[in-house]
């Protein structure tokens, strides 16, 4: 499963960067490669980066760069001291991958980028948290048999909702907001 | 029109998908403040049941009005957005019935004196997919609320041969066996005293009868203490009576149990050593007395000759198990996988009603009125 999502979170950058000209697609070659080296630090990390490295695939070249640095932002947590390698269930990586959604979200809006269908993927992203809630909620009880202990990564997809439902993404502040937002929710996952 | 019609302003101020956010945003802020979480989270449900209802009724009320419109009738007056496209309009109205391709769209284009016109209709109305999605998120909080009146849970310190009834509900469990390398064991529902499920329970893999559960949640030190005769023992404290055998559960380290022999008038002190990995202090004193007539470090099974009486001791464990019903998790978990998969619908397939004309002045455009409030991405396709 770990290798696997290395593997297809790679091979998505680096898809991606061959499909863009010149500078703009090398560029995409560099979280492949990080993710080679340091994706099996985190799971976390991997699923978060793989959300990334899937929307670059299928996006234009000209979103390529800031998908690129969400997927390296995405990556960040492999390097941070805090990290737990062992975290590897399944509605943790859920969890990751909306947040990579949000990310890679704000990382395009930062730069301008405003397509057709991206307000879809916001809502994709919601999709995916609230799965990765009503999983975490389950494995939570049937483990510890307490459903409802608030989690840090939750504020923040409330939050990550909240700018998406808003709106706010769409301009430059709060799109930095959503991308800051984002970090700090696949962040505190790893805890 | 807050002092003259405050429940027109009320209304005005609920009513619109802004709120939603800002209740988000508040509901988010308070859940920091973890000792108020209980009390808090409540107050925010009933705010957002307030603001669900309002959505609901709204959608409700828009979706019986417009659903019998053509989508014509419906956006003709709306806010049209546009789009140059590097195609001349006989060339883009061939072209819109295969971006507006059925299934996905029912569609149709047609031409009045010298304009194309299009009207299309998606897969599912929009105010239904937003029914879905505020009914979805009303169940779930309905569920979370409601939960105290719904749920119950007891939690017990069992050894095995343990029965425990779970009140108010006719079941008891029963376990049979504690695994002695890892947090776990079996056990078996009854009622009255017949079997009804047996199984193994483990964390994360509960042994589920109907909407109750038998969870593992801890594991502590236990002592199981033997006569060999079927002698009346009494566990302190509690008082329970006990004949031949018994199994004394420890909670904490430096817990303190007696066990009397009223027949030979002696006590057992059992006390759980501190960091000692599961051992414990033995002191035997007879009735009465204050000074020890044995004292021992029980680090594994022995056999004593106390009073008389061979009494075989064996350091063993108990286990914490939480027995709930849990109503409310089943209608949260219905609650958000409506609400996820309408948000799963919405984000891959068209929704709503598209009206819509080719312009030609200068370039020409497609210029569309939509219902739905995500954009739309087939027109995207023409400039490809």
């Amino acid at each position: 499963m770990k290798v696997a999502g290395i593997i297809i979170g790679a091979l998505a950058f680096a898809s991606a960067g061959f499909r863009a000209p010149g500078r703009k697609g090398f560029i995409a070659f560099i979280p492949a490669v990080l993710l080679v080296i340091f994706g099996g630090k985190s799971n976390v990390s991997i699923a978060s980066a793989l959300g990334c490295g899937l929307l670059a695939l299928f996006s234009t070249p000209a979103d390529l760069p800031p998908l690129t640095g969400a997927g390296l932002l995405a990556l960040s947590p492999a390097l941070l001291p805090w990290v737990n390698p062992e975290k590897t269930d399944a509605p943790l990586l859920l969890l990751a991958l909306a947040f990579s959604l949000f990310l890679a979200m704000g990382t395009r809006s930062m730069r301008g980028l405003q397509s057709y269908g991206s307000e879809r993927r916001l809502a994709l992203a919601c999709f995916l948290l609230l799965l990765g809630f009503a999983g975490w909620m389950w494995q939570t009880f049937l483990r510890g048999g307490n459903a409802f202990k608030p989690e840090p990564w939750f504020m923040l997809g409330l939050l990550n909702c909240a700018f998406a439902t808003g709106g706010w993404h769409k301009n430059k502040l709060g799109a930095e907001i959503l991308t800051l937002l984002a970090l700090a929710g696949i962040w505190s996952l790893t805890v | 029109m807050l002092f003259s019609d405050p429940l027109r302003f009320l209304w005005a101020l609920i009513n619109q998908p802004a709120a939603g956010a800002f209740l988000l945003v508040l509901s988010a802020v308070f859940l920091f403040f973890y000792p108020f979480v209980p009390l808090i989270s409540r107050f925010l449900s009933g705010l957002w049941l307030v603001y669900l209802a309002t959505r609901l009724s709204e959608e409700l009320v828009k979706w019986t009005q417009t659903r019998h419109l053509s989508p014509r009738e419906l956006l003709e007056k709306g806010n049209f957005r546009t789009i140059v496209v590097p195609l001349s309009p006989e060339e883009l109205a061939a072209r819109l019935p295969s971006i507006l391709a059925s299934p996905l769209w029912r569609s149709k284009v047609y031409k009045e004196r010298t304009r194309y016109y299009f009207e299309a209709q998606g897969l599912i109305p929009v105010q239904l997919l937003r029914l879905l999605l505020y009914g979805g998120i009303l169940i779930a909080l309905l569920g979370f609320l409601f939960a105290p009146l719904t749920d119950r849970a007891e939690q017990y310190l069992l050894t095995p041969g343990d029965t425990f009834n779970f009140e108010r509900t006719g079941v008891s469990f029963c376990l049979d066996e504690i695994y002695p390398d890892k947090l776990g064991g079996k056990g078996a529902f009854l009622a009255e005293n017949k079997l009804i499920k047996s199984g193994s329970l483990a964390p994360g893999r509960p042994l589920i009868l109907g909407l109750i559960m038998a969870i593992p949640v801890g594991k502590s030190p236990a002592l199981n203490v033997k006569v060999l005769n079927e002698e009346v023992l009494i566990l302190h404290p509690g008082g329970k009576e006990f004949s031949g055998e018994l199994t004394v559960p420890f909670f904490m380290p430096n817990d303190e149990k007696y066990v009397f022999f009223p027949a030979r008038h002696l006590i057992l002190r059992l006390i759980l050593i501190p960091g000692s990995d599961g051992h414990f202090l033995l002191e035997v004193f007879r009735e009465g007395a204050e000074k020890a007539e044995l004292r021992k470090k029980i680090t594994g099974a022995e056999v004593l000759e106390i009073g008389g009486a061979k009494v075989e001791i064996i350091p063993t464990a108990s286990l914490q198990i939480k027995l709930s019903r849990t109503v409310s998790l089943w209608l949260i978990t219905f609650g958000l996988i409506v609400a996820a998969g309408t948000l799963l619908f919405w984000s891959v397939f068209p929704a709503g009603k598209v009206f819509g004309f080719i312009q030609k002045e200068e370039k020409v455009r497609i210029n569309w009125a939509q219902e739905d409030s995500f954009e739309i991405s087939c027109f995207e396709r023409v400039l490809k």
